[in-house]
Parts: C-alpha cells; sequence; structure tokens
C-alpha cells in the first residue's frame, strides 16, 4: 500500500514515515501545498494523510483537487486544529477520516487499515485477527463463527486493541481510550483489571487464538496464539 | 451617593448659608433705615420742645394721648459738661397712659436757659427688636423652602435631561462584557465633554478588545503549535516501546515518559476546548437531558472510583431539567463538576447529587472552605497539587457557565457545594 504524507512539519513528518514503514507501507513525502499537488498529478497513492495548514495553501484545496482528479484515494486529514467545523469541512470535501493531532501512532495505522479495507470490501468495517471477528457497529464480537456476548466497555476494550494488534498499549493510555478524558493518571487502574479479567474470561472460553497479555507489568498487547 | 443627591445637598447648604447672610443683612439694613426716621422725627420734635420752651410758648402737656413722651430736668453744669449735647439710645420705658412698658427711642438734647442746663429727654415708642426679628426669619425660612423647591426642582430637571448622554454611556459600560460583541458606545449628543468621554471609552473598550482577542489567540496559537511537536513525541516513543530489544527497566522509563506527555496532551487540549468556548466554538445547540447526562456520568465515577470506595447519590425532585444548550459542552460541564467531587472527596466518603427545579447540585465531603473567589480560575489548586489533575476542571465548567449565563455558586456549610442554576 502506497501513502503520501503531506505534512510540512519535519519531524512529524520523519517519525510518521518510519512507523508506516515498520509496518510495511510504502511512504513518500510531500512538505508543502505544490509539491503535494505535484505528486497527486503524476504519482496513484493509495492513501493521502494530509495537513491542513500547509506553506503555499490549505490542505482542504489539496482534497478538492483529489476529488477533482477522480482517482480512488482514501483521504484521512490530520490536522492540529479539532474542531468539529474543521472536521465537518474535511468530510464533506470527502475525506475518509478525521485524526486530531497529537495521536497514537497505532491509531493512525489502525484508521489507514480501516480506510483501506472500508474502501476495498464496501461496508465491511468488521476487524478481523485469528478466530475472531469484531465489528464495532453492530456491537458484536464472533470467535470461529459464534458470538459471544460482552459489556460495553469490555467490548470498548477489545476493540481498541484489535485496531493496534501486535502494540503495546500503555494501562493509562487504555483507560483513556475507553473512559474517555475523566480518567486522572494518578488513579488506580482497578476498574481496568476488573474488566480486563473478565474480557480474558470470555476469550478463553469462547475459545478465541487470540489473547491480551500483559507486557511489562504496564500495558497489554493483543496477539494472536 | 447619587450626582444629584450631592447637587441637592450643596444647593441646600450653600443656599442656607446665603439666605442667613442675606436675613442678617436685610435685618440690619431695615433697622438702620427705621432708626434714622425716629432720630430725624425725634429731632424735630425736641427742636420744636426746645423752642416753645425758650420762647415761653405752653408746651403740648405730656400725655397728650400720643405715646409720645417727654422729660425736662435742670441738670448740673458738671453733668452737662460730661455727657455729649445730645444722645440717642434705646430703651423700655413706661408708657403712662397706656400703663405698659414699651420699647422706645429715647433723644437726650442739653440746653441752656439762663445760665442753667436743662436736659430735654424725648421718647417715642419704637419696634421691638425681637419682634422684628422674628418676623424677619419667618419670612426668610419660608423664602428658603421656596426657593430651595424651586431650585432643586429647576436643576434636577435640566442635570437629568443633560445628562442624559451620560446615562447612556454608564448603560454600555455596565452592561459590557469583554469577549462579547457590544454595540457601539452611545455618542448621540452635541456635548463637547460627552463625545471625548463616549470616544474615550470606545477606544479604551477597543483597545481591550483586541488585547482579549490576542490573548485568547495566543493561547489558542499556542496549544495548537504544541500538538505537533507533542505528536511527534509521543509517536516515537510508541515506536520504540513496540521494539523487542527493550528491557522491561527501559520500557518502564519510556512509559512513565509517555505518561507525562499524555498529561501534557491533556492539558494542551483542554486549554485549547476552554478558548473555543470563550470564542463562542460551538453554536449548535440542543434540548440536553441533564438528568440522565448526570447519571451517566455518575455511573461511570463510581467505577472509576470503586477502589477509593467513594460513591454517589442521586435525588431529583421527579421532574425533568432539559436545557437549550451544546451537547458537549453540557457533558463536559457535568462530567466535570461531578470528578471534581469524585477526585477530592477523602476516601470512603459519599457525593450527594441533587437536581431540584433548574439547579443542579454537588456535595462532597471537605473540611476546610475553599477560596471562593479563585476556585474557579484556571490552574488554581486549593489544598495541595493532585498529581494528575490538571487544574483546569473547573475553570472549564465555569467557562462554559459563562457562556451561557448559568448562575455558578460555590457554598461551604460543612460540606462543599457546586451548584449551577440553569
Amino acid at each position: 500500500m502506497k501513502i503520501l504524507i503531506v505534512e510540512d512539519e519535519a519531524g512529524l513528518q520523519d517519525m510518521m514515515a518510519g512507523a508506516l514503514r515498520k509496518e510495511g507501507f510504502v511512504v513518500e513525502n510531500a512538505a508543502d501545498y505544490d509539491s503535494a499537488v505535484d505528486k497527486l498529478d503524476i504519482y496513484v497513492y493509495d492513501c493521502v494523510l494530509l495537513d491542513i495548514m500547509l506553506p503555499g495553501g490549505s490542505g482542504l484545496d489539496i482534497l478538492s483537487h483529489i476529488k477533482k482528479l477522480n482517482r480512488k484515494v482514501n483521504v484521512i486529514i490530520i490536522s492540529a486544529k479539532d474542531s468539529i467545523d474543521d472536521k465537518v469541512r474535511g468530510l464533506e470535501l470527502g475525506a475518509d477520516d478525521y485524526l486530531a493531532k497529537p495521536f497514537h501512532i497505532a491509531e493512525l495505522v489502525a484508521r489507514i487499515r480501516s480506510v483501506a479495507r472500508r474502501s476495498q470490501a464496501d461496508g465491511d468495517f468488521a476487524f478481523r485477527l485469528g478466530n475472531a471477528v469484531l465489528e464495532p457497529d453492530t456491537h458484536r464480537l464472533m470467535i470461529a463463527g459464534k458470538d459471544v456476548p460482552l459489556l460495553k466497555k469490555e467490548f470498548d476494550i477489545l476493540r481498541y486493541f484489535m485496531q493496534r494488534p501486535g502494540h503495546l498499549v500503555d494501562k493509562t493510555v487504555l483507560a483513556e481510550a475507553v473512559w474517555g478524558d475523566h480518567i486522572d493518571q494518578a488513579d488506580n487502574f482497578q476498574f481496568i483489571y476488573a474488566q480486563m479479567k473478565n474480557l480474558r474470561r470470555k476469550l478463553v472460553e469462547a475459545g478465541a487464538d487470540i489473547e491480551i497479555k500483559a507486557v511489562y507489568g504496564f500495558g497489554y498487547k493483543l496477539i494472536e496464539k | 451617593m447619587k450626582f444629584i443627591y450631592r447637587i441637592i445637598l450643596w444647593l441646600s447648604a450653600l443656599m442656607l448659608v446665603f439666605m442667613t447672610l442675606w436675613g442678617i443683612f436685610f435685618f440690619r439694613a431695615l433697622e438702620a433705615e427705621i432708626i434714622d426716621e425716629t432720630d430725624d422725627m425725634l429731632e424735630s420734635y425736641s427742636a420744636d420742645i426746645i423752642m416753645k420752651w425758650l420762647s415761653g410758648v405752653d408746651i403740648p402737656s405730656i400725655d397728650n394721648g400720643s405715646n409720645n413722651t417727654y422729660y425736662i430736668h435742670k441738670v448740673s453744669p458738671d453733668y452737662a459738661a460730661s455727657v455729649p449735647q445730645i444722645r440717642y439710645e434705646n430703651a423700655m420705658i413706661f408708657i403712662a397712659h397706656k400703663k405698659e412698658t414699651e420699647a422706645a427711642r429715647i433723644r437726650h438734647h442739653i440746653f441752656m436757659d439762663d445760665d442753667s442746663f436743662y436736659e430735654l429727654t424725648v421718647a417715642v415708642p419704637s419696634f421691638e427688636r425681637q419682634d422684628l426679628i422674628n418676623a424677619i426669619l419667618k419670612w426668610m425660612v419660608f423664602l428658603y423652602f421656596i426657593l430651595l423647591v424651586a431650585c432643586i426642582g429647576i436643576t434636577v430637571a435640566v442635570v437629568e435631561y443633560n445628562f442624559r448622554p451620560l446615562k447612556a454611556l454608564l448603560g454600555w459600560i455596565n452592561s459590557y462584557v469583554p469577549g462579547k460583541k457590544s454595540a457601539p458606545v452611545p455618542c448621540d449628543t452635541g456635548i463637547v465633554e460627552f463625545r471625548t468621554l463616549a470616544k474615550a471609552t470606545q477606544e479604551a473598550a477597543d483597545r481591550f478588545e483586541r488585547q482579549y482577542e490576542l490573548q485568547n489567540q495566543f493561547i489558542g496559537n499556542a496549544s495548537h503549535e504544541l500538538q505537533t511537536p507533542l505528536a511527534v513525541c509521543t509517536g516515537r516513543i510508541e515506536m520504540m516501546l513496540d521494539s523487542d530489544t527493550l528491557t522491561q527497566r527501559q520500557a518502564e522509563e519510556l512509559a512513565g515518559i509517555n505518561r507525562t506527555l499524555q498529561r501534557m496532551v491533556r492539558l494542551n487540549r483542554t486549554l485549547l476546548l476552554m478558548t473555543k468556548i470563550d470564542n463562542g466554538q460551538f453554536m449548535d445547540v440542543s434540548d440536553v437531558d441533564i438528568v440522565a447526562s448526570v447519571k451517566d456520568s455518575a455511573g461511570m465515577f463510581n467505577e472509576i472510583y470503586a477502589h477509593k470506595g467513594v460513591r454517589s447519590s442521586l435525588s431529583t425532585d421527579g421532574g425533568v431539567l432539559n436545557v437549550k444548550m451544546n451537547e458537549q459542552l453540557s457533558s463536559i460541564l457535568v462530567s466535570n463538576l461531578i470528578k471534581n467531587a469524585f477526585v477530592h472527596s477523602p476516601a470512603g466518603s459519599e457525593i450527594d447529587i441533587s437536581i431540584l427545579g433548574r439547579t443542579l447540585r454537588v456535595a462532597n465531603d471537605g473540611d476546610r472552605p475553599l477560596d471562593k473567589d479563585r476556585i474557579f480560575d484556571r490552574f488554581y489548586q486549593g489544598s495541595g497539587k493532585k498529581e494528575g489533575s490538571t487544574g483546569l476542571g473547573l475553570a472549564l465548567v465555569k467557562s462554559i457557565c459563562d457562556r451561557y449565563s448559568f448562575r455558578l455558586e460555590y457554598v461551604y456549610d460543612g460540606r462543599h457545594n457546586f451548584i449551577v442554576g440553569f
């Protein structure tokens, strides 16, 4: 999969490119409006990661340009401006997703995979790993074809892991992702352990060949057995 | 004190002084005039008597029916030499035919007849000083009040009429809220001073507005600019955490750094959120069910803080509380209030949330009252800094309440009470 990163901040560009290459993507960079438009005119990409504020023009103009080219390109807007207005405008202009800075690399990868999957298999948003299939839209988890009922928080936790299989997830990051901004880092994470225990038990009972492993004592990782 | 009362007070005081002085002057002038006239009369009367005396004609009888009296005494040459030839005095005299004492003007005149000295004393009843003073005083007081009422009436009318531009200006200043779009300063007057004042006010308000905007922009921009470097840092750390060659120790360090970074991210995000609220960027409004929102939040925090043994209970009057506001902001408002109570409650205590009418009250235990004036300030943390807390939660609540003009109150009655009136 070929990805174009349109981002003027060299550090971020470098970091994103490195992370995405590690995931096995082919990555190219454009640091300003003109070079981005040039590259988009010449080459074909599967996915464009688009910053809104760029030297020489707005990322939203590039988005319009891509739509004019009439090519099947997934666009994920990456912006420091976490405003609903921008989000709505970007999505109206045809962006596939919107990610606010700062973001987790694993989340970026998950989003790229997700939009790619969406464009390939129409409407199938399910995450698959091993014999587990998780459908975010219907809030269903199927293991080996059988429904496994999960409570809401358990489902949210598993979805978070399914989006970033094989990645280490810090429990504070997990807590924030699932419980929202209401978590304080000084908090005790008893509530996570309880949920995690139930989730793991349900996975084992259903005979799943995926497992949430505790790592280093502060994090978890979803792996295939 | 209102300006008009001040004017009335000064008018009354100054007019009192003026009228007193005028009364004294008036009395003196009147008295001098009366004495002058009386003396003239006494002079011609005594001249008449002396002339008649010297020429041996019959002089009028002492009791001739008028109130005028006269005496002629023979006096010694020594006495005659020791007093002036003509003297005037005021005294009380007894009028024989009236059988009463009256105030009189008396003229003493020493004259010579056949080498003997005689003193003619002529007296004419005159005015009673005290009566005159009383009469004048009475009328002066009367005049004072008439003049005062007229003066005050006219002044109030003139001042009220001419100060309308000032009133309009004051009204504008009172309704001015920094950061909110307000109408231009009223300047509908031909009076130079008021025009200058209005102009100066407008300029000050404009300058203030610009600075307010710049400050807001600065916080917003600074937060925006921080997003990218923060993204780079967290991204790199996450990549390193995924590496297989990490030792346990290194991984823990990295995770520690990452948590600190997440804290910065959260701080930054909250600051941005506040800037956005202050800039009025949450436009869309819907009917929000506050009771449901409170139940949601309370449920979640009960779960999160179960380890602390803090529980919350909700009491309502059975009614619904629907508020027209932005849904995102309403959930931030509610959850921050409730979270604040959970975070700052001692272990094992109870939080009481009540919704009565259009008032939401969150009460939690605490042994000391908090600083009422600073509790809603950014980064203010009352009793010792809580690790991991941004210090922005209540400031955020205040921003939202200000935005919608909700009443936000803190009351300490042995417990901390946070009250929002929608």
